[in-house]
């Protein structure tokens, strides 16, 4: 490698020899200039007009002529082969009064089992399997004129009890209204209620009065629930416990309910049936039918031990045994008749409890379950 | 009078007599001008610009100023600025050159840095050379393309091209070191964000500019020439300096040799910068007004002054025989038509790819205005903002800013590339009348292009993959991307609901973030392409718009 | 004469290269032949090898890192979520946050604060696009003077431009005001995070910067419209630490949120309920899709709080969004709110 210098080696030189005296004001005047200018460059920062470098918003509060788009509705899918022609319509499940002249089916009636029902209903699916959830029906319709949708759902619980529970759940303190025989309340866009085994849903995408009209209609198709034997077994056999209480202690349809498990929160007590007995919001009178006298004698025992954790165990005798809540004062009321478990609970004070046990003990002992 | 006059001279009297110079205020005016040039150049930036005059230097350039008005005809915003800079030539010479011009500083100092020749040979590279005489010729033939509406002078303009080169290849390189630096102080566990100080671009990701490598070797080129001959640029080719020469042709000030002193010892050519021979009859046009002969000379036998000048030691205009003129004017008047005809402006053949910053006007005039000095690309907060290359709009938009979608969007509420913009190629619009709000809301919306879906590569469309990105980017309300919802079976069996993105051209405005954003990158199947742009009638796509709201 | 002119250099002494010169560089050229062949051909997992038989040794190898868990014990009971409703925003964001047990309880002195707001889109605070900057400043102040963090650092990775995402927001002035640090993205401010059970992004390029060093954690979202996934909430804030091309996830939108709720677990999340944006989302722009919820949130819930801002903010009645059900599943909070939370007007 050849070494050479990179950089100027050569030392400045002054070779004049004097320096006139304008040229040291010149230089002095120049200096000042310069400064003036960094003071001028400086001073310069703040000087531009900060909102033409955004949009001032009260221009964007200005009235303005609104734009308003035209959003084409969802376009459904249709499985190849599955016509939607008017006349041949399959509407599974569905009773075909749902269709009328201003809402039609979109798209074929679509079904899910207990196997894909997360597809359609991923949260709440647990909830409908756990009531012995058998089939979905799934309808959408569709006003012709301002292309509102109706959604309905239509699930079939497999017995009354399911449906009932279902319902339940949905209904939790709503007044509940009967229209034959179909129990109901209306939301805010739609309906919900339940027919024999049948629990449905049908919710609108907006609220007007058309959607309404449309929900108040459900409810008479859907009267026609089972009924028609359209699919077989719509006509479903009465479970005991249901018919009970209905027929025999004469409770309205929506004043009954059911619970399929976890009853009173104890994961062994499963499968009772519920009533209101009119005297209070919360005080209901309860019944559950087990297989035999047996395994009512053990989920009496184990129902005894749990309860008396919390209550204060009042007065027995061998056909009843009454608690009272530690801290709320209620009572709690149990007793056995051969098979059948029954009782009442929430109930504000000791008035009422001898009479309804005595009702229900009268009924069981007409029907028989002795044993 | 005489009591300051005496305390001065006491406070002076510590100071070397030989301490007050022009030469050294020479050179601080030329660092101050150079720091405030590099300083311009780092304040362009989003958050940092406030209201620098950030284009300063290119509004006093007297080319700048006197090529636009003979291609528009009229003087924009600040570059009337460029009339002191006459004025001083006019005083003083090309004082522009050695005092203030930050591309000739550059020249100087690397030229001085590395020269290692002997004395004989210094003083043989600084006698005049009968090709300075090119620079006029390029000049002449500039402003001829100019006042044919063809302007070019932006390619040769020593400020211009100190702006782009500093812009588009020096800031990215100087980003990505500190960036480096970064990584290793933050990778030694300290904080790293003191670093962005340093940065042009500070607060994003590195930016990058296409075709900066040529604007990169040019700007170098020119550079190293300095080792070859001093000031190669300066006393060659730069045309800026050619105008300048003719007006200093006639200045009050000059450097006068009094030959009755004078020696012939030609130790003031040593350090001549402008190749101006003041050894013998001195070359008014040449001359940079450095000074450095003057305290070169032993014999004090060199002054600049206006009075005592000899009148016969003097060449004062630039070696320029008509026959250069007519062949260099000659020149000219071909070159712009040549580019023109090229192809790539008003007619059947204008490029889908050409759309430019809002506030642009329309191609033709742009062309006119448009300068190349890429302050605008600079500015740019998302490095939308590209160098045009020979794709885009031919050889006669080299440069040239162009929006390149496939690497940013044009930001909604941004309007800095038309504040910047010192020619009023991108005129200066605010927020509001680029958004067509309020007193702009009958005018409707700067348009740069439209917004079109290749549904052959967009996911939801072609492949039943559900995607809409752009819809969700758009920035318009309301939105200019809607979809066609529907519901399907894809290919695997699954249920999907595809949200089907079309455009509403109504309402687009061309910004690009869809396409910016598009996850199909690399040949995005959302893409705007110019037609449709407000700047321009030619151009127009909507017959009329669909809503009142959004008047094209 | 004659002899002279055959051998006209014959009194010509050179000097001779020697015996152990040559054997000098003989060695050291073999020195260096033998530690090249050493390096060039040694297995792999000797020291200094270099050798590289399947070409993936040289590959780059990001060396990925993992977030710490940001989440610190609520106050004992059920509460969770934390509803101010009503009156300035101070006093609301003051309400929600006593709900939960105080910012005191989360925050320890001297600890360095980490605020991710959402400052996706350079819109004004009015329009309901990003986190309303008085929210960043109250809090900001708050953390500073009342629970005297040590240092309070406001982070996010704008889809626009980040400088002017910050400036045209005005959050980047109310953060600085209120004395916090600004941390803008930038090339070297990514770096790979491995986040475990996470299915889309298990290892992808993360803001890492501001997050050196930090203690705490707090997300301050807006309740936001969103076409693809229905809305943008507390969860959905998290995106704007993503770095690399995220926008592929709008192809599994809701995987890639219920991802998001188990990359990060912060300290406290904030739900800006002051202006909802309520259609047009996520990038607004016109006031009139804008609602004055008169609402904010603080909970260490992020699904519930999600759920109950969906229900009650944006005012959607049916299902929620998918990805709130995907999140319960990947264990980072409950979709049911009822119960979890406490409502202070």
């Amino acid at each position: 490698m050849h070494r050479s210098a990179v950089f100027n080696t050569r030392r400045s030189r002054l070779y004049r020899r004097q320096v006139p005296k304008a040229e040291h004001w010149s230089v002095a005047a120049i200096a000042v200039v310069l400064a003036a200018l960094v003071y001028w460059v400086v001073a310069q920062r703040e000087r531009f007009d900060a909102s033409e470098r955004d949009l001032p918003i009260e221009l964007l509060y200005q009235e303005r002529p609104e734009i308003t788009l035209y959003n084409r509705p969802l376009q459904r899918w249709a499985e190849p082969g599955e016509l939607r022609l008017a006349g041949e319509f399959d509407f599974g499940n569905f009773p075909p009064a749902v269709r009328d002249a201003a809402w039609q089916p979109v798209a074929p009636v679509r079904r899910f089992s207990a196997d894909n029902l997360y597809q359609k209903i991923n949260g709440e699916a647990e909830k409908f399997i756990k009531q012995g959830f058998v089939r979905l029906d799934y309808l959408l319709l569709r006003a012709a004129p301002d292309g509102t949708e109706f959604a309905l759902e239509l699930f079939d619980q497999g017995d009354l009890g399911g449906s009932l529970g279902v319902f339940a759940e949905h209904a939790s303190g709503r007044e509940v209204d009967e229209r034959d025989g179909v129990s109901f309340f209306l939301t805010a866009a739609g309906v919900i209620g339940r027919k024999g085994q049948y629990f449905f849903r049908a919710a609108a995408d907006r609220q007007d009065e058309a959607v309404s009209a449309k929900a108040a209609q459900l409810v008479i198709a859907f009267a026609a629930l089972g009924g028609d034997a359209g699919t077989g077994n719509g006509a479903a056999e009465v479970p005991e416990g249901f018919a009970l209480l209905r027929d025999g202690l004469g409770f309205g349809e929506a004043a009954i309910q059911f619970q399929e498990s976890n009853v009173f929160q104890y994961d062994f007590a499963e499968r009772f049936w519920f009533a209101d007995p009119g005297i209070d919001a919360n005080a209901r009178l309860f019944l559950h039918v087990a297989s035999d006298a047996d395994a009512a004698r053990a989920l009496l025992d184990a129902l005894l031990e749990e309860q008396a954790y919390e209550y204060q165990r009042l007065d027995e005798d061998q056909e009843r045994v009454v608690f009272r809540h530690e801290f709320l004062n209620t009572y709690f009321v149990v007793a056995r008749a051969g098979r059948y478990l029954y009782g009442l609970d929430n109930m504000p004070s000791e008035a009422g409890i001898e009479e309804w046990l005595a009702r229900v003990r009268e009924q069981l002992a007409e029907a028989g379950g002795d044993g | 009078m005489k009591g300051l006059r005496a305390s001065l001279a006491r406070r002076l009297e510590g100071v070397p007599r030989n301490w007050l110079r022009l030469t050294r205020v020479r050179v601080a005016s030329q660092v101050l001008f150079f720091v405030l040039f590099v300083l311009a150049c780092w304040a362009t930036w989003t958050s940092r610009l406030g209201g620098y005059p950030v284009s300063g230097l290119l509004e006093l350039d007297p080319l700048v100023m006197l090529s636009t008005v003979l291609a528009t005809g009229y003087v924009y915003k600040a570059l009337g600025w460029a009339l002191i800079v006459v004025a001083l030539t006019f005083l003083f010479g090309r004082v522009f050159c050695n005092w203030i011009c930050p591309y000739g500083t550059l020249h100087q100092f690397v030229g001085w840095l590395f020269d290692t020749r002997s004395a004989p040979r210094r003083i043989a590279q600084n006698r005049y050379h009968p090709l300075q005489f090119v620079k006029y010729s390029i000049l002449i033939v500039f402003l001829v393309m100019a006042a044919l509406g063809a302007l070019q002078i932006g390619l040769l303009d020593p400020i211009v091209m100190m702006y782009r080169g500093l812009s588009t290849f020096v800031a990215p390189i100087a980003d990505s070191t500190v960036d480096r630096v970064g990584a290793v102080v933050e990778g030694a566990g300290a904080g790293a964000a003191f670093l962005d100080a340093l940065k042009f671009s500070p607060g994003v990701e590195s930016r990058i500019f296409v075709g900066s490598f040529w604007i990169g070797v040019i700007f170098l080129a020119f550079v190293l020439a300095n080792l070859w001959k001093p000031r190669f640029f300066c006393r060659f080719v730069c045309p800026l300096g050619a105008l300048l020469g003719a007006i200093a042709s006639k200045s009050v000030f000059r450097i006068n040799r009094i030959v009755d002193k004078c020696t012939d010892c030609n130790l003031c050519l040593t350090r001549c910068e402008g190749a101006s021979d003041p050894q013998s009859l001195v070359r008014q046009a040449e001359c940079f007004s450095c000074m450095n002969c003057i305290d070169d000379c032993p014999e004090d036998a060199l002054e600049f002054t206006a009075f005592r000048q000899d009148r016969k030691q003097v060449v004062p205009y630039p070696d320029l025989s008509r026959r250069k003129v007519v062949f260099a004017g000659a020149i000219g008047l071909a070159a712009a038509p040549m580019m023109r005809n090229n192809g790539r402006v008003n007619d059947a053949n204008f490029s889908a790819a050409m759309i430019r910053p809002p506030g642009s006007v329309a191609e033709n005039e742009f062309l006119e205005r448009c300068i190349k000095c890429d302050q605008c690309i600079n500015v740019c907060p998302t490095n939308v903002l590209q160098p045009a290359t020979l794709k885009e709009g031919g050889i006669e938009a080299v440069w040239t800013p162009v929006m390149n979608f496939r690497i940013a969007h044009c930001q909604l509420k941004c309007n800095l590339c038309s504040e910047v913009c010192p020619t009023g190629a991108i005129r200066r619009i605010s927020v509001a009348e680029k958004l067509g709000e309020g007193p702009y809301a009958k005018q409707g919306p700067v348009r740069l292009g439209t917004a079109f879906i290749d549904t052959s590569r967009c996911l939801p469309w072609a492949n039943q993959i559900p995607c809409v990105v752009c819809e969700e980017v758009c920035p318009v309300a309301p939105k200019a991307i809607q979809t066609h919802d529907e519901e399907t079976r894809d290919v695997f069996g699954q249920m999907v609901v595809l949200n089907k993105p079309f455009i509403v051209p109504d309402l687009c405005i061309g910004c690009g973030i869809c396409e910016a954003e598009c996850p199909v990158q690399d040949q995005p199947a959302v893409y705007v392409t110019a037609v449709g742009e407000s700047r321009s009638a030619e151009r127009k796509l909507l017959l009329r718009s669909r809503t009142p709201a959004r008047p094209i | 004469m004659a002899e002279r002119k055959r051998y006209p250099h014959a009194d010509y002494r050179g000097e001779r290269v020697t015996r152990r010169e040559v054997l000098r560089r003989t060695l050291a050229l073999g020195t260096l032949t033998g530690a090249g062949l050493y390096l060039a051909y040694a297995p792999e997992d000797y020291p200094l090898s270099l050798r590289d038989t399947s070409g993936l040794r040289g590959l780059p190898q990001p060396v990925p890192f993992t977030l710490p868990d940001y989440r610190v014990a609520p106050p004992p009971g059920p509460v969770r979520v934390g509803i101010g409703r009503g009156g300035e925003t101070r006093a609301m964001l003051m309400k929600s946050l006593d709900a939960i047990g105080g910012l005191t309880r989360y925050v320890q002195p001297g600890e360095v604060v980490l605020i991710k707001p959402n400052v996706a889109f350079d819109r004004s605070p009015n329009l309901g696009a990003t986190t309303n900057p008085e929210i960043i400043d109250i809090l900001v102040r708050l953390l500073l003077v009342d629970a005297r963090a040590g240092e309070v650092r406001v982070a996010d990775n704008p889809i626009e431009s980040p400088a002017d995402c910050f400036a045209k927001s005005g959050i980047g002035a109310a953060a600085e005001q209120a004395g916090a640090r600004v941390y803008l993205p930038d090339p070297n401010a990514f770096e790979v995070l491995h986040t475990p059970g996470a299915k889309l992004i298990e290892h992808w390029p993360f803001f890492r910067r501001p997050f050196r060093n930090v203690d705490k954690v707090i997300g301050i979202a807006p309740v936001k419209d969103h076409n693809l996934c229905h809305a943008s909430l507390g969860i959905k804030n998290w995106y704007g630490l993503l770095g690399g091309r995220r926008n592929q996830f709008h192809q599994d939108i809701h995987e890639i949120v219920s991802d998001l709720s188990i990359m990060i677990r912060p300290t406290l999340t904030i739900l800006d309920g002051t202006r909802v944006l309520m259609a047009n989302g996520p990038t607004g722009g016109d006031p009139s899709n804008v609602r004055d919820g008169q609402t904010i949130l603080s909970g260490v819930d992020p699904v519930a709080m999600d759920a109950w801002a969906f229900e009650h903010l944006l005012e959607r009645h049916g299902r929620l969004p998918e990805y709130l059900y995907s999140a319960e599943h990947k264990g980072s909070g409950k979709v049911d709110y009822r119960g979890l939370t406490k409502e202070v007007v």
